[in-house]
């Protein structure tokens, strides 16, 4: 378990201070995937940095199953990917995988299989790996830096913007990724403007806002955040399925594209909806579900 | 500590820019050797085309925080860093001197000269160098633990520079003889000569210079050690 308590930092430089983070307190349970999000400047990545313990909070304790973030056993279950992906340019890819294995832990005598299990995992060919990563594409360099994150299955995942810049297949890979970890009990500290895929892998989300924890909410089961779900039928009978769903106490809109709105509804409302509209023989070509994370922007508190 | 020192040989090997900078000195330091002189600061170049930015250069670019989020104490990256910078100049310097040998009998077999590089003295010569290429590097890794990109060398020169200057401000423009035997002192046991030369024509190595030298090193070391563990690591945006 990860328990944040009470912590603060500050950067502070002659003529002016920043105070990063403001009395945040969190924990983040065994087998959890968090989900940091918040706008730009909020505090995540300094809360990211002080759980890797690169950063020292100014007031306050972190403690990741009783211990320091920096002490070695910890690392040795720990995996990071950095947001910044200008590492080891002049290293091949092969080399920096390598690297990594070794330090690691992993035998030694193993790391080629190793090397190639990973990049095979993150779909990295590998006959890329013996180019220099200073030739390889944004892309590339994210899949390498979460096949090195990966290295060795650790208990403990922070990952920072894994899928920024990334194509869709990337980004497909890093969920992947993040997905089988936590099915093998991983906790997972995921920092991440992608909304949507926050919202795909992240058990909770935790909101920041000028350094201060605005709220936390849970995404999956009692307790969820209220959902808002998008259900496309007949644009010719939009009206008549609104009314259905009102008649089941439902409130939704439709527009003349046959789309139907429901606001605030949870998990299994949407559910409901779909069985009321099959029920009453309305075609439902497509259902969506999302937590509407962007509300979180709009109204954090 | 290895696997850091091999990661430092693998980025300087994988650097055109070095290869090309190094042969240049290579090139260079084959011509004092062949005159049996010092290289002097042809081997102050190289460790400032080996290890500028040699801590900075990492932490600018993420990579310092991918290896410290392993299970590997800051002191070993550092030790690792250092260590594999000296492999390295051991290697330039080697390098020197096999290029100067290729080049002699490059010119023997072309008929350009018929005197020999003297090759006891080249051997001395190189190794004299070493210590001090070693001293160099230490304050290099010093300053690079806590100065941003190749704010290291720009320090180490104006280092050098004042030390080197104080003394003669002291005793000539200012007539303080006393000022100028203590920056003189402070110099030699700051960045201390040692006694290679005398060393390398048989001398004792137990003596006081060599006392000084290993000093000086060790407290740089232990200094850099110290400044890295205490270093807070921030990049990138919130």
């Amino acid at each position: 378990m990860i328990v944040v308590q009470n912590v603060s930092k500050t950067y502070g430089r002659r003529g002016g201070s920043h105070r990063a983070l403001a009395d945040v307190s969190l924990e983040i349970a065994r087998g959890e995937t968090l989900g940091l999000i918040g706008p730009n400047g909020a505090g995540k990545t300094t809360l990211l940095s002080c759980l890797l313990g690169f950063l020292r909070p100014d007031g306050g304790s972190i403690l990741i199953d009783g211990k320091a973030p920096d002490d070695l056993g910890i690392r040795a279950r720990t995996g990071y990917m950095p947001e910044r992906l200008g590492f080891d340019r002049e290293l091949s890819g092969r080399e920096f995988l390598s690297h990594h294995w070794r330090l690691s832990g992993g035998d030694r005598s193993a790391t080629a299989h190793a090397v190639a299990a990973a990049a095979e995992r993150v779909g990295l060919d590998t006959a890329f790996l013996g180019r220099k990563l200073r030739t390889y594409s944004r892309g590339m360099l994210q899949r390498i830096g979460v096949a090195q994150a990966t290295f060795g299955e650790p208990e403990i995942l922070f990952l920072d913007e894994p899928a920024s810049g990334t194509d869709p297949l990337g980004v497909a890979v890093v969920r992947d990724r993040i997905l089988e970890a936590k099915a093998r009990g991983a906790t997972i500290v995921l920092n991440s403007h992608q909304l949507a895929e926050v919202e795909r892998v992240c058990d909770r989300v935790a909101f920041l806002e000028g350094g201060r924890l605005a709220r936390a909410q849970s995404l999956r089961g009692d307790g969820a955040a209220p959902r808002r779900a998008l259900l496309r039928t007949d644009p010719a009978r939009g009206a008549q399925a609104v009314a259905a769903l009102a008649e089941q106490g439902l409130p939704a809109t439709a527009d003349g594209e046959g789309l139907i709105r429901l606001e605030a509804v949870r998990e299994e409302d949407v559910a409901r909806a779909v069985r009321i509209l099959a029920l009453r023989d309305f075609p439902v070509f497509e259902a969506r579900a999302s937590a509407d994370l962007e509300h979180f922007f709009k109204s954090p508190s | 500590m290895i696997e850091t020192a091999r990661r430092f040989l693998a980025q300087k090997r994988g650097s055109l820019g070095t290869w090309l900078a190094l042969v240049a000195l290579a090139l260079l330091g084959s011509m004092p050797l062949r005159a049996g002189t010092p290289l002097g600061f042809v081997v102050t170049l190289a460790v400032f085309v080996l290890a500028s930015g040699i801590v900075s250069r990492d932490a600018a670019s993420g990579a310092l925080q991918m290896i410290l989020a392993r299970p590997i104490l800051r002191a070993e990256y550092l030790l690792g860093r250092f260590f594999g910078g000296v492999a390295a100049i051991l290697l330039f310097l080697a390098s020197t001197l096999v290029l100067t040998f290729l080049l002699d009998r490059a010119a023997a077999l072309a008929g350009w000269t018929a005197d020999s590089v003297p090759w006891g003295p080249a051997l001395r010569i190189t190794g004299e160098e070493v210590p001090h290429a070693v001293m160099n590097l230490a304050i290099l890794l010093f300053f690079s633990t806590f100065l941003r990109g190749i704010g290291d060398v720009l320090a180490f020169l104006l280092f050098g520079l004042v030390f080197s200057a104080l003394p003669g401000i002291f005793a000539g423009l200012l007539h303080r003889p006393d000022l100028a035997s203590l920056t003189n002192a402070m110099l030699q046991n700051l960045a201390p000569d040692g006694a290679w030369r005398d060393i390398f024509h048989g001398g004792k190595v137990l003596q006081l210079a060599t006392g000084q030298w290993v000093l000086a090193l060790a407290g740089y070391l232990l200094l850099a050690t110290l400044l890295f563990n205490r270093r807070e690591l921030s990049y990138g945006q919130d």
